[in-house]
């Protein structure tokens, strides 16, 4: 055990048992093992790995755009939740125009589906895959005000949620302050919110989203909606900066 | 969903170890009094919610920069297995899902470098239904080891007899049933993945297996491979309800949360007897280690214990 780097815990506990079974358990230790640079790596496991790391490394290893800074999850509001909500809602609303729809209000996605944080510098295609590496389609929802509104709270309950085209503030588990393109929510009027197939289906009891006015699939992945428009911004010499700006406030 | 209530857990898993050093220090015997060829010891390793993290983060990542690593892991478990005699390495779950390895090759390098390892079982997470239920049978003939798993019933489905409830060990006569649990799939996972599983109450799954491993099969050691998730705020079936619920469960090696427990929590179960859960967080980025000494004579001894902390270790996912 001395051997091994990077051991930082160790921790020894008691049991005592009332039965006799034939081997009686008389204690327990516990200690796990970070692994760092200080692991060998184990060549056979290396040259397994190698020819599947090869046939896919010019796609991967692509550098989509550069990032001024890292973005991470956060509450109520995180810099990864921002700007990828924000690309959404963006080439969402690119897509809308190709295909002469009516545009997209808001962006709602969900913390658990944004599985890595983003690196300050070079962002790869394989890093994207990491963040998004789920096969979900972008729809698009068109709601009632008042099923918008249950959106709204739902996101207060939350503490916050990744979301785009609006801002609002949390007051006792209840959100208030809604406005959506910087005017008030209207419960009278319709919201066209863009998400994943995987929340519009019922992925993590959000009820607000079954039965909507009309369901719109853009047959497009959102992987490839943030790969493909992360590549143009990077064509037209723009860099991403993540930022927190008070999308998502408590009070 | 994943991380949700982290401060909360965080806290709560601070008062937990205190709670444990603190029983600990009302037994006064030092354990020198073992005679070290007295016991034998099982060395269990585990890892949960590895997400198809094949190559270790890279330098500039903001959270694990240079960490985790298949390679690395590889190495360390072969070190382990030179010195200890009785090994034996588990996964609860979430095997799939993370990084291109998997959106190209499906689970394939996953399973053939875990069976490369020496994996002795796995139980099925959320995410390893993502490709389907043919996405797990399809890539079955890659892995040498069982998925293990209780309460989900896979009779109408092409899963069909493609896992067990639970399997034996035997180690230097020391008797160890080890088997899985799944977390409800409603919700959580698309129902065209997974078709026509039934998931089936946890709790009462585990107590139907722990029974049947402790009372017919006489094992000495009993692991529960868990995808429930550590702990919620709500209601919802966790590791923590189910071990307080249990009896005749030793350890439950729990995933799904992605939670870092730096040490076991210790729970009493339904029968007042010590529970230990225990997660190393995601992406392979620690290896879990627990070592069990059982005595062979049966009789009853006091152990006094202590905690230690050798090098800082890595702050949890937030």
């Amino acid at each position: 055990m001395i051997l091994i780097r990077g051991i930082f815990l160790h921790f020894i506990l008691v049991l005592f048992f009332a039965c006799s079974p034939k081997s009686k358990l008389s204690k327990i230790e516990q200690s796990n093992i970070e692994l760092n640079s200080g692991n060998k790596e184990d060549s056979n496991v290396l040259k397994v790995i190698a020819p599947y790391k090869n046939k896919m490394k010019n796609e991967m290893e692509e550098v989509l755009i550069i990032s001024e800074s890292s973005a991470v999850k956060g509450d109520p509001e995180g810099t990864l939740g921002n700007i990828v909500s924000d690309i959404v809602l963006k080439q969402g609303n690119i897509k809308c125009a190709e295909a002469y729809i009516e545009k997209v209000d808001i962006c709602l996605l969900n913390n658990g589906g944004l599985r890595t944080p983003l690196p300050k510098g070079a962002i790869t295609t394989g890093k994207i895959f990491e963040l998004m590496p789920f096969e979900n389609q972008l729809v698009i929802l068109t709601l009632s005000g008042k099923k918008t509104l249950s959106m709204f709270n739902y996101i207060a309950f939350q503490g916050g949620m990744p979301l785009a085209g609006a801002t609002m503030t949390i007051k006792k588990g209840k959100a208030t302050n809604i406005l959506i393109n910087n005017v008030a929510i209207d419960t009278s009027l319709t919201y066209r919110v863009i998400t994943s197939d995987y929340l519009s289906n019922g992925g993590d009891k959000m009820n607000f989203f079954s039965s909507p006015q009309k369901t719109e699939t853009l047959n497009n992945k959102i992987r490839d909606a943030i790969i493909n428009y992360l590549r143009a911004e990077n064509k037209k010499g723009n860099t991403l900066k993540p930022v927190l700006d008070g999308r998502i406030k408590f009070e | 969903m994943d991380e949700l209530n982290l401060n909360n857990r965080r806290q709560f898993i601070k008062q937990s170890i205190y709670g444990s050093i603190g029983i600990i220090g009302l037994n006064s015997i030092p354990f020198d009094i073992f005679a070290k060829n007295d016991l034998v010891k099982i060395t269990v390793l585990h890892t949960n919610d590895v997400h198809s993290h094949i190559d270790p983060f890279p330098e500039n990542d903001p959270k694990y920069p240079g960490l985790g690593g298949v390679a690395r892991r590889a190495t360390l478990i072969k070190e382990i297995r030179s010195v200890e005699k009785n090994v034996l390495l588990l996964d609860a779950g979430d095997i799939y899902q993370g990084t291109p390895y998997f959106n190209k090759y499906g689970g394939e390098l996953e399973l053939k470098l875990m069976s490369q390892m020496g994996y002795d079982a796995s139980t099925i997470g959320n995410h390893d239904f993502d490709n389907g239920l043919e996405g797990i049978v399809n890539q079955l003939h890659n892995a040498n080891f069982p998925l293990l798993c209780a309460n989900y019933d896979f009779s109408d489905t092409i899963m069909n007899g493609k896992t067990t409830a639970y399997k034996i060990f035997e180690k230097n006569g020391v008797k160890i049933g080890v088997f899985g649990i799944g977390i409800e799939l409603d919700g959580l996972v698309d129902k065209k993945t997974y078709g026509n599983t039934i998931y089936q109450d946890p709790i009462e799954k585990a107590a139907q297996t722990a029974i049947l491993l402790k009372k017919e099969l006489k094992c000495d050691l009993i692991i529960c491979l868990s995808h429930l998730g550590y702990s919620y705020q709500n209601k919802k079936v966790s590791d923590f309800v189910l071990a307080k619920q249990s009896r005749y469960i030793d350890l439950i090696i729990g995933g799904h949360t992605h939670t870092f427990l730096d040490k076991p929590v210790n729970v009493r179960n339904r029968d007042g007897q010590e529970i230990h859960i225990c997660q190393v967080g995601w992406a392979g980025l620690k290896l879990g280690r627990v070592d069990f000494y059982f005595e062979q004579n049966g009789k009853k001894k006091r152990v006094d214990g202590s905690a230690m902390n050798v090098v800082k270790g890595i702050e949890e996912r937030g």
